[in-house]
């Protein structure tokens, strides 16, 4: 009987300091992808400054200050990759009862499958660079944004987001096992941060596909890709997130955290670009412009009409939940909420479809609203599954 | 092939690429710092002063820094400030860049920096000289040669990598899940909807 309670009394004890430990892990996944997310955000930052100054200066050096914000967003999200895979790959192996709470990989490592996929992101970024470098010395320097180590670089930096917000869900779903719910709220708060960063990494490719010079002509007929790359993203990221945050306005919420940073973006980069300017004695590029400035490309380029689809489909999944619709009703309102920011709406241009007509025709326009229905609709299916995934994931 | 393997040769390749870019980084570094013997030397006049100016690497390397010293030939009066900017030739689809440079500390009022050097093809360093007798520019041409070019399909092909990789993810995570839904139904004939 003695023997019986003491016995007990070192399972609790066991018990007490694994969900300790436990509680340690939820609070170093959060940690890293919190600095994750915010070397994503610095990236974002760092593009976009990159690409006003290429429009407005023109690309000189490799190392100018905007490359090397952009640089150290991938290089401070890389290394704290990295340190969460060391470090959670030592605990896994400290706590063999720990197996459900990482992803093995190789046979070497045991870390959420987040850190994985930021730390490939971070790198995949990081060899695109000296590509990129490379890409210029044998083209020139006026390349677009829709060039190979470009879609590269963004979408390595983009994915760090994806990884930062797979860590969250991870730290979520942890937390929610050990009945921490301050912390997965806090994790769920993180991930909305992580989810923004990614749409607003992904959104700066998605600019193009207005430009007159990227349709694409297929000789009886010339489309836009624009519908159909926002329909996937968007559809991607904020139905991923509305499926997975226990919250009514989850979409909404991401848009409006991606929104702040345009807002931040357009406060800091004009500014920073004439200080710049001034300090490395530069001139604009007379074609441009003669004076400083005063927008940021990235922000007047923002399609608007993200912000209706956000809401409708928050309240698409209000009203599912309400009435109890089936998946196909669900997955039809879904599509035809995500559907609307396919139309083209910035301030740069906000009658951006009406040139599209004129460019395209409207034969080319009716076909690249086809293509961007099948856009949205793959978008909405693998934001679904994204989410039913990280509902499960790690925890 | 076994998903063990796919993930080793994953790391192996992680493994590969990082050694790329910390090679990469060197490369850079060093392309920076000047040998001890210049490659290439030039005696040009910038109005009334003589230079000799010493170019580190010739042809230069594009996309990297090209080192580089300036040396008056003849003796100065004061102390002559530098302004020094690479300078893209003609069809060259590039901008000027300012040079970076400091005082050389073997010469009396010389310098010695890099500068970068953008796209391949030929370029002028244009060193314009601010002393006692004024005002003037001198110019050193040279070429700029870069690596073989590849195809641009397979520059596309490289750069779409993170989306091969992202489309693989995803077809293993909903195979997955469609195994882990199989499970489940054959555990609960009334398997709950979720969103």
């Amino acid at each position: 009987m003695a023997q019986q309670s003491i016995g007990e009394t070192r399972l609790a004890r066991s018990s007490t300091s694994h969900t300790l430990s436990l509680y340690t892990v939820v609070k170093v996944r959060f940690i890293s992808a919190l600095i994750i997310s915010l070397s994503s955000l610095i990236c974002f930052l760092g593009t976009s400054w990159d690409i006003q100054w290429h429009a407005f200066v023109g690309r000189d050096r490799t190392l100018i200050p905007p490359h090397e914000m952009m640089l150290s967003g991938i290089g401070l999200s890389g290394i704290a990759a990295l340190l969460l895979v060391v470090t959670e790959t030592i605990w896994a192996r400290q706590n063999r009862s720990s197996t459900k709470q990482v992803t093995p990989f190789a046979g070497l490592f045991s870390a959420p499958l987040g850190a994985y996929i930021a730390g490939y992101a971070a790198l995949n970024s990081a060899v695109a660079f000296p590509l990129d470098t490379y890409w210029h010395s044998l083209y020139g320097i006026d390349v677009t944004l829709w060039a190979p180590f470009h879609v590269m670089i963004i979408s390595g930096m983009a994915l760090t987001g994806l990884g930062a917000a797979y860590l969250f869900a991870s730290a979520a779903n942890l937390a929610s096992r050990i009945h921490a719910p301050g912390s997965k709220r806090t994790a769920y708060a993180g991930m909305v941060v992580a989810f923004a960063t990614t749409l607003s990494l992904f959104m700066l490719l998605v600019f193009n596909g207005l430009q007159p010079d990227y349709t694409i002509n297929l000789g009886f007929i010339s489309l836009s890709l624009f519908p159909c790359l926002i329909g996937l993203l968007v559809g991607c990221i904020l139905i991923a997130a509305a499926s997975l945050l226990p919250w009514q306005w989850a979409a909404t919420s991401v848009f409006g955290v991606s929104a702040l940073f345009v807002i931040i973006d357009q406060l800091a980069i004009p500014p920073a670009l004439t200080l710049l300017m001034q300090l490395e004695q530069l001139t604009f590029l007379k074609e441009q412009h003669a004076t400083p400035p005063q927008i940021s490309i990235v922000s007047v380029s923002w399609p608007l009409l993200t912000i209706v689809a956000a809401v409708l489909i928050d309240l698409v999944i209000q009203r599912a939940k309400k009435q109890n619709w089936s998946k196909r009703q669900l997955l039809t309102g879904l599509v035809v909420a995500t559907f609307l920011c396919t139309i083209p709406v910035t301030v740069r241009s906000p009658l951006a479809v009406l040139n599209l007509i004129s460019i395209l025709g409207v034969a080319g326009v009716i076909l690249s609203f086809a293509l961007g229905f099948l856009g949205t609709f793959m978008g909405v299916q693998l934001g679904q599954g994204i989410g039913k995934t990280m509902r499960t994931l790690e925890g | 092939m076994s998903k063990l393997l796919l993930q080793r040769l994953m790391l192996v390749l992680g493994v590969i690429a990082l050694i790329v870019v910390l090679i990469d980084l060197g490369i850079s570094i060093a392309a920076t710092i000047p040998s001890t013997t210049p490659a290439r030397v030039e005696q040009v006049k910038a109005g009334p002063y003589q230079l000799t100016v010493s170019l580190y690497r010739y042809p230069a390397s594009a996309g990297y820094g090209l080192p580089f010293a300036v040396a008056p030939s003849s003796a100065t009066s004061g102390s002559p400030t530098y302004q020094v900017y690479s300078v893209p030739g003609s069809g060259v689809d590039a901008t000027p860049v300012r040079a970076t440079f400091s005082p050389d500390p073997n010469v009396h009022n010389g310098i010695k920096g890099a500068a970068e050097i953008t796209v391949q093809g030929p370029w002028t360093l244009q060193i314009t000289v601010n002393g006692s007798q004024g005002q003037s520019v001198a110019i050193v041409s040279f070429p700029a040669t870069t690596l073989p070019a590849i195809p641009i399909w397979l520059g596309w092909l490289v750069g779409f990598l993170p989306f091969y990789i992202l489309g693989g993810f995803f077809l293993m995570q909903m195979s997955r899940r469609k195994n882990e839904e199989a499970n489940l139904d054959t555990v609960s004939p009334h398997p709950t909807i979720q969103m």
